[in-house]
């Protein structure tokens, strides 16, 4: 169950020199799946918690598909949980057999 | 509070603490956030290490508990990232727990591979040698640590007196070696990072840095989050992330970037508003003699002038496609003495079949207007691999170089070498070996046609999926009797599994290491947890390779005092066997490979601190030098008050001039069309490159269940009006043609990339897309590096009933 830490670029509110603009909070105080820490100069800190890997690849591809959001970065990553460690696909269409 | 709502408020603390100080505050020495730290107290250990992908060098502390990587966080003492990573670097622990690592020594028998012992692997590699050492050659890659390279170089050139040693860098970085060389007299950027806080306008060259080096990219949107005025401009031959965030973007047609950078240095001179004061203090011309040679001959600006007057702008906008009136604009910006102008490039320039060329021209821009010296002012290269100036260019793990920027021609390097080694005079060979392309074309050409190497051995890269034009360079060599491949790596990839021996290694916190990013940071880690089964590291292998053939009395594995030329003694005097696995951690071998390394760099004024200041350093940029008991990094080469080898009242000096009097070298470089161009037969541009997702040929990012899923397979990239008179759409198979091979694979129609009309681009990390069947292996005449970005070629419609994806 992976847990990571966010920083969120989003747009600045035109009247408010350092402020995050209220819409791009809004957006994202309304996703369940984040919780929102401090925001300061058109960065919001948050927290991702995903119940498995598809769904946080999923909250984040929502997050990445926010007009709101600019860009994201990772601060923290715990993934202590994971155990679905995948082999990938092969040219020959084999898999990859235990050395 | 349980460990989940626990590990949601550190994770929530330390992104908080990243938007509140923007890193950690000059006072504060903690690299993690207090709340992180607290883990420990449920049994997790934390230490730094550079992240194990890209050039950019990003420092991460990785958490570890019973002997593995269980978190990772970023590092705020990092002055790189400041304690962000992107979205590989934050998964970068996972990239050991692929569920097939190699763990075993294991010989091709027949069609399969079978365990051996290690003594019996190491014992093969020694046969190959000695049944024909000048047929053996090293392969390796910028992802080698400095002192793996370091170990490899010594091995071949000072041991087995052989140049065939190359890595893959030779394939992403060497044409900007060349131009740093060609035209400061030695390589590396003279500039940094740091540009990217002081620059007021950002030139991006053929490159995506919103995808490439997105920390980087990161530093550049966070100033204009807070309200600092920065103008990106995005020079490129299709739409990328990158250019979703530009002011400008300048479409040019590929290969005419030569033609858009003359055209700024003829408008420059034509307009007289280039910078004579700084032109006639440090600048001096050159060109090519008869040839494309790297060091050429002097001119004179009468004859540089008259080489440029014919790119006007709208000659330049017929060759480009870039309107008349950007050029004009770019070349007011140049004009402008009080911008603050940083250009950044990577593999678009790089990767260029006169790659020597645009580089030698994107440093000509900068040095003819003055941009030259000042924090954000001046030409930065990136590079792709975690080594790749480290090892590749520093360690010198090039054919034809030695280490600390020396090179085998000059016989005066060669003595220097063979000092520092202890070796007899003449070891050092001065004929340069096979470079990349000629090392595997020579593999893949049987004995009785010249193909005269006959054993590669293979560590730290993936050459079945990254050669350009593969069926040629790599896979007839799979079919020729007595070539003989040898490959270390940690999983099996596409070259792993066509090799006769592989060997399993560790990967990077499984072992010690060290590398350099691209602004000439030195960094070092520990290892923090063991590797699995028998893998062991790569160091290490060559080490016990050396040592085999020393026991069977190999002259090469000697000094001058008949001791192993890897002799490495314990505090007491006595030897320690590192080449016994057993005791290869009894002493800190990296440190002792380090220190003896370290006395080549001053040669070349790339002077290396002692190994414990960068234990203690997130980093160090060289040249590092003692001033008053300290040992000081510098952030801008050649420039007064900040290196220390720049004489007093110089301002700017190039103390490595090649023409010896202090002067950079401006270049003539006209604009040649390239080698293949699209035609009736094959009517579209085909260009290579990565995605944010995966790094490299995929062989560690491929393995990250959430990388994977985030980009499963490869695709190729369409223009909407290309594939509405194809008549194909998003998702559709089509199958690409080249004049070398043919592959079906998934169209995205205005996806993340977006070429223009006539244009395709396929990402290569995908090994059941092998797109380099299809790409060229033309390359530059001077770097030997390959162009993988553009080739001509087809797409061809596969009906919908017949195509499926898998």
């Amino acid at each position: 169950m992976p847990v990571s830490g966010l920083v969120l670029t989003v747009p600045r509110a035109a009247d408010q020199a350092g402020e995050c603009s209220p819409e791009a909070l809004a957006a994202l105080r309304s996703l369940a799946f984040l919780e929102l820490g401090a925001a300061k100069d058109g960065r919001v800190s948050a927290v991702l918690d995903a119940s498995d890997y598809p769904s946080h690849d999923a909250h984040l591809a929502t997050l990445r598909a926010l007009p709101q959001v600019t860009w994201i970065d990772v601060v923290f990553h715990d993934f202590s949980d994971v155990s679905d460690f995948e082999r990938p696909p092969r040219r020959d269409g084999g898999s990859h057999g235990p050395a | 509070m349980d460990r989940r709502d626990f590990l949601k408020a550190s994770a929530l603390s330390a992104a908080a603490a990243s938007v509140l100080a923007r890193g950690a505050s000059a006072d504060d020495t903690d690299p993690l956030d207090p709340a992180v730290r607290e883990q420990v107290g449920s049994g997790v250990t934390w230490d730094k290490a550079p992240c194990r992908f890209c050039g950019t060098g990003c420092h991460v502390q990785v958490g570890v508990r019973n002997d593995r990587v269980v978190a990772i966080a970023g590092d705020r003492q990092a002055p790189v990232n400041r304690g962000l990573l992107c979205v590989k670097g934050y998964h970068v622990g996972l990239a050991l727990y692929g569920g097939d690592r190699l763990t075993r020594p294991m010989l091709k028998r027949g069609d399969t591979h079978v365990p051996i012992s290690w003594d019996e692997a190491l014992g093969i590699i020694a046969d190959r040698i000695e049944g024909n050492p000048a047929g053996f050659a090293f392969y390796g890659s910028g992802q080698w640590t400095i002192p793996e390279g370091y170990a490899a170089q010594k091995f071949m050139k000072g041991g087995l007196s052989n140049n065939h040693i190359d890595p893959n860098a030779r394939l992403c970085m060497a044409s900007a070696v060349t131009g740093f060389i060609s035209t400061y007299g030695v390589d590396e950027p003279a500039s940094c990072f740091d540009d990217l806080e002081a620059a007021k306008v950002v030139l991006i060259w053929g490159n995506n840095p919103a995808e490439m080096h997105p920390i980087l990219f990161s530093r550049m949107v966070d100033r204009r989050g807070r309200g600092e005025a920065l103008r990106l401009i995005d020079i490129g031959t299709r739409r990328t992330r990158t250019t979703g965030f530009a002011d400008d973007y300048l479409e040019f047609r590929p290969q005419s970037d030569l033609a858009i950078l003359n055209g700024i240095l003829h408008l420059l001179i034509a307009e007289d508003t280039y910078d004579h004061d700084f032109v006639e203090r440090h600048v001096a011309f050159r060109r090519e003699e008869s040839g494309p040679d790297l060091m050429g001959i002097a001119t004179d600006f009468d004859t540089f002038r008259a080489s440029v007057a014919e790119y006007t702008p709208e000659r330049v906008q017929e060759i480009s496609g870039v309107p008349a009136a950007k050029i004009r604009m770019l070349a007011r910006l140049f004009a402008d003495r009080e911008q603050r102008i940083t250009s950044l490039w990577c593999m678009g320039p790089n990767q260029h079949t006169r790659g020597t060329g645009v580089n030698r021209l994107l440093h000509a821009i900068h040095l003819l207007s003055g941009h030259w010296g000042r924090p954000g002012d001046g030409p930065q290269s990136l590079t792709g691999q975690p080594s790749a100036c480290g090892t590749a260019r520093e360690v010198g793990t090039l054919s034809h170089a030695l280490p600390g920027g020396l090179v085998v021609a000059n016989p005066a390097h060669r003595e220097h070498a063979e000092e520092i080694w202890n070796l007899p005079a003449g070891r050092v060979n001065g004929t340069p070996g096979a470079h990349t392309v000629e090392m595997w074309r020579r593999f893949s050409t049987p004995a009785s046609d010249g193909g005269d190497i006959d054993t590669i051995w293979v560590q730290v890269t993936n050459p079945a999926h990254s050669l350009p034009n593969v069926d040629k360079l790599f896979t007839p060599s799979r079919g020729i009797p007595g070539k003989f491949l040898i490959v270390s790596d940690v999983y099996p990839t596409a070259t792993a599994r066509a090799a006769d021996l592989i060997l399993p290694s560790a990967m990077w916190v499984e072992k010690n290491g060290m590398v350099g990013n691209s602004e000439r940071r030195t960094q070092q880690w520990f290892k923090m947890v063991n590797p699995p089964g028998e893998a062991r590291d790569d160091a290490w292998q060559t080490i016990a390779v050396a040592r085999k053939l020393f026991d069977r009395g190999h002259q090469g594995m000697r000094d001058k005092d008949a001791n192993f030329i890897f002799r490495v003694n314990d505090a007491a005097g006595a030897e320690v066997p590192i080449w016994d696995y057993r005791h290869y951690y009894d002493v800190n071998v990296d440190e002792h490979l380090f220190e003896e390394y370290r006395r080549f760099t001053r040669y070349k004024h790339k002077d290396l601190a002692p190994y414990a200041e960068y234990v203690r350093a997130r980093g160090l940029r060289w040249p590092v030098v003692e001033q008053e008991g300290v040992w000081t990094e510098t952030r801008y080469r050649f420039v007064e008050g900040e290196d220390s080898y720049v004489e007093a009242g110089t301002g700017v000096q190039f103390y490595h001039s090649t023409s010896n009097d202090g002067r950079a070298q401006v270049w003539i470089q006209p604009y040649v069309a390239a080698p293949e161009e699209p035609d009736a037969e094959y009517p579209f541009w085909l260009c290579t490159g990565r995605v944010l997702e995966h790094w490299h040929t995929g062989s560690m990012t491929m393995r990250v269940p959430q990388l994977r899923r985030a980009m499963p397979e490869a695709y190729v990239e369409l223009n909407a009006t290309d594939a509405r008179r194809l008549g194909v759409e998003n998702g559709d198979l089509v199958r690409l043609e080249t004049r070398r091979g043919s592959m079906d694979i998934a169209a995205w129609i205005d996806g993340r990339g977006r070429p223009p009309e006539g244009s395709l681009f396929v990402p290569f990390f995908d090994e059941r897309r092998m797109v380099n069947q299809l790409t060229l292996d033309a390359h530059c005449p001077i770097s030997k590096q390959p162009d993988y970005k553009k080739c001509a070629a087809r797409v061809v419609c596969i009906p919908r009933q017949a195509g499926s994806r898998e």
